[in-house]
């Protein structure tokens, strides 16, 4: 048996997963977090990388989709090591596979060139 | 932005958007994590990403702007602002105030000790760290759960900093509790709660705190003191809504909530002057300042289509409630009236009372509430009685 506070959404719901089964959640969402949780923990990944002739030094980027918890240090990594050129539109795709993930880095924000 | 373009939705066609900021979107403009927008868009954005969505649709609107502009001064009708151009007055009917917060800082909660560089707010860290690019240490304490501190203590560790805890006086975070699990939880970083730090070590730069337990008058316990060596401490020791303009104005505040004191139009107490979001009061959520500037434009559209007010019934914060906005309500009500109100402590299976004198007017009954979330209650109009004093109180066991 297993208990976690839920990260899907503000709520924070207090879950237990008790061979296979998921109770004190309030959602699907919740309960497919929990089983994901206890096998495959993944997290949505939101950092910063290099941008260059812009109206800022960084733009902040995110990972379209929750990566293994496990490769977080990877991924990070991986996104130190870029470098993107203004102008940037919000959704941009800066990487297509973040350190072997398969999972996109977009751009959380649009920047003008300067 | 959100009141801009609800004023624009309906049908203000002259709407000027102030900000001091070089860009529009205030603090979601550093707020790079995750976690924005669930209720208003059903999807997990990041703040900035959220921010963005408004900012293209104040562009499709073709909604006026002036960033790197400071509001100097404003009376009703009137703002006074300054900017590279000069100074500029505009004449505005309505003046909706959306200034947002403040972090208190050291000097708030006097902690004593040396006054080295190191010591930062969490917010003014978050600042360096996400858009000026600089990490401000690598062995850091933080002070106070709240969500900007707990957020902080994931960043710096994802930065490659070593955060040694984070220090809570009070015997439960104000945090969310899913920020506790994935920025706290998820890094093993310890939530030390009913701890404070009693002393700033270190002269040029700071060399470590010395962190104690507290009793139950959060009073530091003597011979519980020890020492943690760091290079950065944080503070996020609670916001202040920022009011110098409403004060200037003469607007009406509220002594707890530290905003202006408002009617369901989000109208402060000075005629066609309205205000919205964090400087009314601190919200846990952008989404719930978006739906709450959204009710403001249409306070303040109301307005300019009908100058005119109503006779005013005070709403009063009763019991285990510290303060609900708003602080009066209009009469007759028009429409249902949302009330956002905060819990003195932590409570299990709260009954939320609204009475008129002796009469009860609506029960509402949640699972729990705790003072870190607020709490909406949703009032029918015809509820709301067309004269007297309203009072909203809460009863629950103690958690």
């Amino acid at each position: 048996m297993k208990t976690m506070t839920c990260i899907v959404c503000p709520m924070g719901c207090r879950l237990t997963v008790d061979s296979g089964e998921v109770s004190g959640h309030r959602c699907n969402r919740g309960r497919d977090w929990a089983l994901a949780e206890v096998t495959n923990p993944v997290r949505v990944l939101t950092t910063t990388v290099a941008l260059e002739g812009g109206e800022l030094e960084l733009l902040p980027v995110r990972t379209l989709a929750p990566v293994p918890k496990a490769k977080l240090r990877d991924c990070l990594r991986h996104a130190n090591r870029l470098r993107v050129k203004a102008p940037v539109r919000m959704g941009q795709v800066i990487c297509p596979d973040l350190a072997g993930t398969g999972v996109q880095l977009t751009a959380a924000r649009s920047v003008a060139k300067i | 932005m959100g009141a801009a373009l609800e004023a624009r939705r309906l049908g203000v066609g002259d709407i000027l958007v102030i900000e001091r900021d070089k860009f529009l979107g205030g603090i979601l403009q550093q707020c790079i994590h995750n976690g924005f927008g669930l209720h208003l868009f059903g999807e997990e954005l990041t703040g900035v990403e959220y921010a963005q969505r408004f900012i293209d649709a104040m562009q499709r609107e073709g909604i006026a702007v002036m960033t790197d502009t400071m509001v100097m001064e404003a009376e009703p009708g009137m703002v006074r602002a300054v900017n590279a151009d000069g100074v500029h007055e505009i004449q505005a009917r309505a003046i909706i105030l959306a200034m947002g917060c403040r972090e208190r800082t050291r000097g708030a909660i006097n902690i004593p000790g040396s006054r080295p560089a190191g010591v930062y707010t969490a917010g003014a860290a978050q600042r360096l760290i996400n858009i000026e690019g600089f990490l401000p240490g690598r062995r850091a304490v933080i002070l106070g759960s709240g969500d900007i501190g707990l957020i902080m203590a994931r960043r710096l560790t994802l930065e490659g900093a070593k955060v040694e805890a984070v220090a809570e006086i009070m015997p439960w975070s104000n945090g969310l509790a899913r920020n506790i699990a994935q920025c706290l939880d998820d890094f093993n970083i310890p939530l030390l709660l009913s701890h404070t730090v009693v002393e700033i070590h270190g002269h040029k730069r700071l060399e470590g705190v010395t962190l104690a337990r507290v009793d139950d008058n959060l009073q530091p316990i003597p011979g519980s003191e020890r020492y943690i060596p760091c290079d950065l401490l944080l503070l996020s020791v609670g916001l202040i809504p920022e009011n110098e303009l409403s004060r200037q104005l003469g607007v009406a505040m509220d002594p707890v909530s530290q905003g202006p004191v408002v009617d369901q139009y989000l109208h402060t107490s000075v005629d066609g002057v309205f205000a919205c979001g964090n400087v009314v009061h601190v919200h846990d959520l952008v989404d719930f300042v978006t739906l709450e500037s959204r009710r403001a434009a249409a306070g303040a559209a109301r307005w300019l289509a009908r100058p005119k007010r109503g006779r005013c019934i005070p709403l009063k914060a009763g019991d285990n409630v510290s303060y609900v906005v708003p602080q009066r309500i209009s009469v007759p009500a028009e429409e249902d009236v949302t009330l956002l109100l905060r819990v003195r402590r932590p409570l299990r299976k709260p009954e939320f009372i609204l009475r008129s004198g002796e009469e009860q007017v609506l029960r509402r009954v949640r699972p729990v509430a705790l003072p870190a979330e607020m709490v909406e209650i949703k009032v029918p109009a015809a509820a709301i009685p067309g004269a007297g004093e309203l009072e909203i109180l809460c009863r629950g066991e103690k958690r």
